[in-house]
């Protein structure tokens, strides 16, 4: 059994001092960032990435990799505490969670959803590593035809499962494939869109881009208005762990959520938002007490927060054996593999097992990691939840500004991040959502290359497409979403999650 | 969609066009050799077209004189301090390779704190301070990123 004994390796790997403290330091920003406002695990993965280029790639994936899920562990603290998701994909756990907290219970529903997101964490990882690897080497027979409608319903889903407005989904979509084609051309070698400035000749960087986008928008929103203090409810954190009626309520869910969320989170788009609406309203609906949900069931707390954490183990899925990214913090680690000279696609798991592998075993580990540093430290976290904006705004736009910078050295890279927290920053004043943007962004040249070379070895054929049947079949599952984004059971689910969230 | 939606729909729609004309200058190319323009203008086709419906749903708001979404999305934010934070950040980039990222990064501060916050100057003053010291210990000293050495070459 391969599986074992590269995963045996891959833990020796991961238990190296160097890789423990980086993961520890994922980990640990991760937590953070999603207790503190102004920031999500996009906007840090980029201020952070230029940390990771004097180390090793699985040193850095292990990094970054830590961020985005320790987030999901932090974002439900203040969902419950202060009834402000931290993330987006914690949004539902403010219904039952801050109402536990409300009625005395803060310790039990900070305590299941760890535990939870702990379970879900480890059983999709298991998922990850059985399902990834068979689909690489299906993907090894895949030509540029089909990566090219593969990657079209991968953009598809990601406009159709987006939270606001479709319309506006797809216009960043294509604004961002836009953006990506500034530069070079991959395959004539021409210069396009750009207007004679020579830090242009590579495109725009990608690192400025979505600090601009995720940290200095985000800053300036938050700065808008006056500064409101958050009211942190003052409870007593005692009882951490749920008692034995807690737990009986909450195996059905946590089960449940770990299956929905690893499934979901394979899905291009907001896997880990969607899995955990998802979550919540089928416990709604199965629950022999549906009225409890809303004002402190603990069931709602248990599925949401296990089904967002599993979910982040199956978004890996499409990065690591196709190569391509499933949402925005994908696209972040697709660049900083990139960045080391590691394509993703079909072959990363073979040439690559110890990133592979590593990333897995790093993940239970950091997932371990968090289980300590949410329960017993919850405390510590607490008190970071009364540090004012007014400190903290300044430090994200200057840690920002130095991140840009230190990429190349370049004050130009400064100038685009700059420019695109502006630009971010009226995206959201106009309600459009900078995710699809900057997925689009990395999708661009392969989308593009894809569909040349598709052109090219059909000889001008655009009948390429159709005649084969993987291809075929992603365009005509595209098409059909399109033709009924008006109807069916996602429509109500992206209502649903479109009403929560304005609440 | 509401009224305010029109602005950027208008925004989307000429982007479309302008993208699509440069690229028809790119050379499109034929569909069995495609040009490097092929596809940003099929992109920019495509983004005027996305932007139509937004168009014409918002100005049908407009015209028909709804209420609907008025309670402006502007309503209630403070410009002043939204526009000196932008100034003090392109500043910044003016100056920091000028002066240096010690006291460029001093003054950035300085500013932020104090217009954020409206603090007193004083606290202001410490706090800048204290984050300048801080973040090059973390930056220079322990991660050793190399940033624009200021005037006296201490950094």
């Amino acid at each position: 059994m391969h599986y074992y004994s590269n995963l045996l390796s891959a833990f020796q790997l991961v238990t190296a001092p160097t890789n423990l403290v980086y993961c520890f330091v994922g980990v640990f920003m991760g937590t953070l960032i999603g207790v503190l406002p102004g920031i999500g695990p996009v906007g840090a993965m980029a201020i952070l990435l230029p940390v990771t280029f004097g180390i090793s790639p699985v040193t850095a994936v292990i990094m970054l990799a830590g961020i985005y899920y320790g987030a999901q562990y932090g974002g439900s603290t203040t969902s419950i505490l202060v009834n402000i998701p931290g993330e987006a994909s914690t949004v539902v756990t403010c219904l039952d969670g801050y109402q536990m907290a409300r009625k005395g219970r803060a310790g039990p529903a900070l305590g299941i959803a760890a535990l939870g997101s702990f379970i879900g964490g480890t059983f999709s990882l298991i998922g990850l590593m059985f399902l990834a690897v068979p689909l690489s080497e299906v993907a090894l027979k895949f030509g540029p035809p089909e990566y090219f409608a593969l990657m079209c319903l991968g953009m598809t889903l990601v406009i159709y499962l987006a939270k606001g407005s479709l319309i506006k989904a797809a216009v960043m979509m294509v604004f961002g494939l836009i953006l990506g084609t500034v530069g070079t051309d991959n395959i004539s070698g021409k210069l396009r869109f750009d207007f004679g400035i020579e830090e242009l000749l590579e495109g725009i960087h990608l690192v400025p881009l979505v600090m601009g986008l995720f940290g200095v928008s985000e800053v300036l929103v938050n700065i808008e208005k006056a500064l409101g203090s958050r009211t942190v409810l003052k409870t007593k954190l005692r009882n951490l762990f749920p008692n034995v009626e807690d737990w009986k309520k909450s195996t059905g869910p946590i089960i449940r959520g770990s299956l929905l969320g690893f499934f979901l989170g394979i899905l291009p788009g907001g896997g880990a938002i969607l899995s955990s609406f998802v979550s919540y309203t089928t416990e709604k609906r199965i629950s022999k007490h549906p009225e409890e949900f809303g004002y402190g069931a603990i069931e709602g707390v248990a599925g949401p927060e296990t089904a967002n954490n599993a979910a982040t183990g199956g978004a890996f899925i499409p990065l690591m054996a196709l190569g391509i990214p499933p949402n925005a913090v994908m696209a972040l680690l697709f660049g900083a593999l990139l960045i080391h000279g590691i394509a993703p696609g079909p072959l990363f798991i073979p040439t690559h097992p110890d990133i592979f592998y590593g990333t897995i075993a790093s993940m239970y580990i950091g997932n371990m990691m968090l289980l300590i540093l949410n329960l017993p430290l919850i405390g510590l976290w607490v008190k970071l939840l009364r540090v004012p904006g007014q400190i903290l705004f300044p430090l994200i736009l200057l840690f920002c500004l130095i991140g840009a910078y230190s990429v190349n050295n370049s004050l130009f890279d400064v100038m685009v991040m700059v420019v695109f927290g502006t630009v971010g920053y009226v995206l959201r004043k106009y309600e459009y959502e900078e995710a699809p943007l900057v997925l689009a962004f990395i999708l661009g040249p392969m989308l593009e290359t894809a569909f040349r070379q598709s052109l090219i070895i059909s000889d001008g054929q655009l009948s390429v497409f159709f005649t084969r049947p993987i291809s075929c079949g992603a365009l005509v599952i595209s098409v059909a979403l399109f033709l009924l984004s008006g109807v069916g059971f996602f429509r109500r689910v992206r209502a649903k999650v479109t009403q929560i969230g304005e609440e | 969609m509401k009224k305010q939606d029109i602005i950027l729909a208008i925004v989307w729609f000429v982007l479309g066009i302008a993208v699509a004309v440069m690229s028809y200058e790119l050379k499109l190319g034929k569909l069995e050799s495609p040009g490097p323009g092929l596809m940003p203008f099929i992109l920019g086709i495509t983004l005027s077209i996305c932007s139509l419906p937004i168009l014409v749903h918002s100005f049908g708001v407009v015209k028909r004189k709804e209420k609907r979404g008025d309670e402006a999305i502007w309503s209630g934010v403070n410009f002043k301090r939204l526009i000196l934070a932008q100034a003090s950040l392109f500043g910044y980039i003016f100056i920091l390779e000028k002066i240096g990222f010690v006291l460029a990064t001093f003054l950035l501060l300085l500013i932020l704190f104090k217009i954020i916050d409206s603090q007193k100057w004083l606290w202001a003053l410490i706090a800048s301070t204290l984050t300048v010291i801080i973040t090059f210990f973390i930056f220079v000293v322990l991660l050793k990123v190399q940033l624009p050495p200021s005037l006296w070459r201490i950094g």
